[in-house]
C-alpha cells in the first residue's frame, strides 16, 4: 500500500479538540473512516464518527469513500447554520 | 440572456438588509419575501448571551451557491440573496439573510422557505452558544461523551 498525502482542515468543535486548523498527514488509511481513526488516536478526538460528515475536496461523500493522494479531507460535526 | 442577480454571501460584518434588498429589486417583480434569522436570547431554557458562527468558507460558498442555482432551477423567475454570518455576534444580530424577488408571492414564498431548509441542513457551518451561566456549547453537537468547553 502506497502512502497518502492529505490534507486535513478542522472545524468546530473538531478544531478546539485538535487545537489547530489544519494539518497534512502521511497516512495508508484507504477511507475517510480509516483517516479519522488515525487521527482520534494522533489529536484526541473524541466525536463519534457516526455523527460527521466527511468533505473530500468540498465535495460530501460517505465515511466509506475512499481517499487519494493529494485529497483535502474535512470531518464535518452536524452543521447549525442559520 | 440577463445575467442572475441572485448572490450568496459569508461576511464578518453585520448584514445591511435593506441594500442587499435594493441589489435584487427590478420592476418586474411584484413580490419580495424576506427571512431574517437573528440572534436570540435563549435556547432550552439557557439564557443565551451571544453567539459564534464558523464557516468552511470555500465549502460554504460552493454549497450556497449550489442551493441558490436549484432554488432558481426549481422556482423559475426568482431572483434570491442569501448572506450568510461569521464570526462574532450579540442579540438581535442578523446570522442568515434570504430575499426572494419574484413576479409573484407564491414562488416568493416557496423560494425562500426552500433556501431556508436547505441552508440549516446542507451549509457547512457551525454555531457556538455562550450562556449566562458560563459554558458553551456547539450547537447540534449533542453526544454524551462531548464535554462542552467554557467560555473562560
Amino acid at each position: 500500500m502506497d502512502e497518502k498525502k492529505i490534507e486535513v482542515l478542522f472545524f468546530s468543535i473538531l478544531r478546539e479538540q485538535a487545537a489547530c486548523s489544519e494539518t497534512t498527514v502521511n497516512t495508508k488509511a484507504n477511507t475517510a473512516l480509516e483517516l479519522y481513526g488515525e487521527l482520534t488516536s494522533l489529536y484526541s478526538l473524541n466525536v463519534p464518527p457516526e455523527t460527521l460528515l466527511v468533505a473530500v475536496n468540498e465535495e460530501y461523500m460517505g465515511m466509506d469513500g475512499t481517499i487519494k493522494d493529494g485529497d483535502c479531507v474535512v470531518f464535518l460535526p452536524p452543521v447549525a447554520g442559520g | 440572456m440577463m445575467a442572475s442577480l441572485s448572490f450568496f454571501e459569508l461576511t464578518s460584518s453585520p448584514v445591511d438588509a435593506g441594500g442587499l434588498r435594493e441589489r435584487l429589486a427590478t420592476p418586474d417583480a411584484g413580490a419580495c419575501v424576506v427571512f431574517e434569522g437573528r440572534v436570540r436570547n435563549h435556547h432550552g431554557g439557557r439564557e443565551v448571551l451571544r453567539l459564534e458562527y464558523e464557516a468552511y468558507p470555500r465549502m460554504a460558498m460552493r454549497e450556497g451557491k449550489a442551493i441558490l442555482a436549484e432554488a432558481e432551477r426549481d422556482f423559475p423567475g426568482c431572483r434570491i440573496g442569501c448572506v450568510h454570518r461569521t464570526g462574532k455576534l450579540g442579540l438581535g444580530e442578523t446570522a442568515l439573510w434570504i430575499c426572494v424577488f419574484s413576479a409573484h408571492r407564491e414562488a416568493a414564498f416557496d423560494a425562500c422557505r426552500f433556501v431556508l431548509e436547505a441552508i440549516k441542513l446542507r451549509l457547512p457551518v457551525w454555531k457556538k452558544e455562550f450562556y449566562a451561566d458560563g459554558e458553551a456549547v456547539w450547537v447540534n453537537v449533542t453526544d454524551e461523551g462531548i464535554t462542552p468547553s467554557k467560555s473562560g
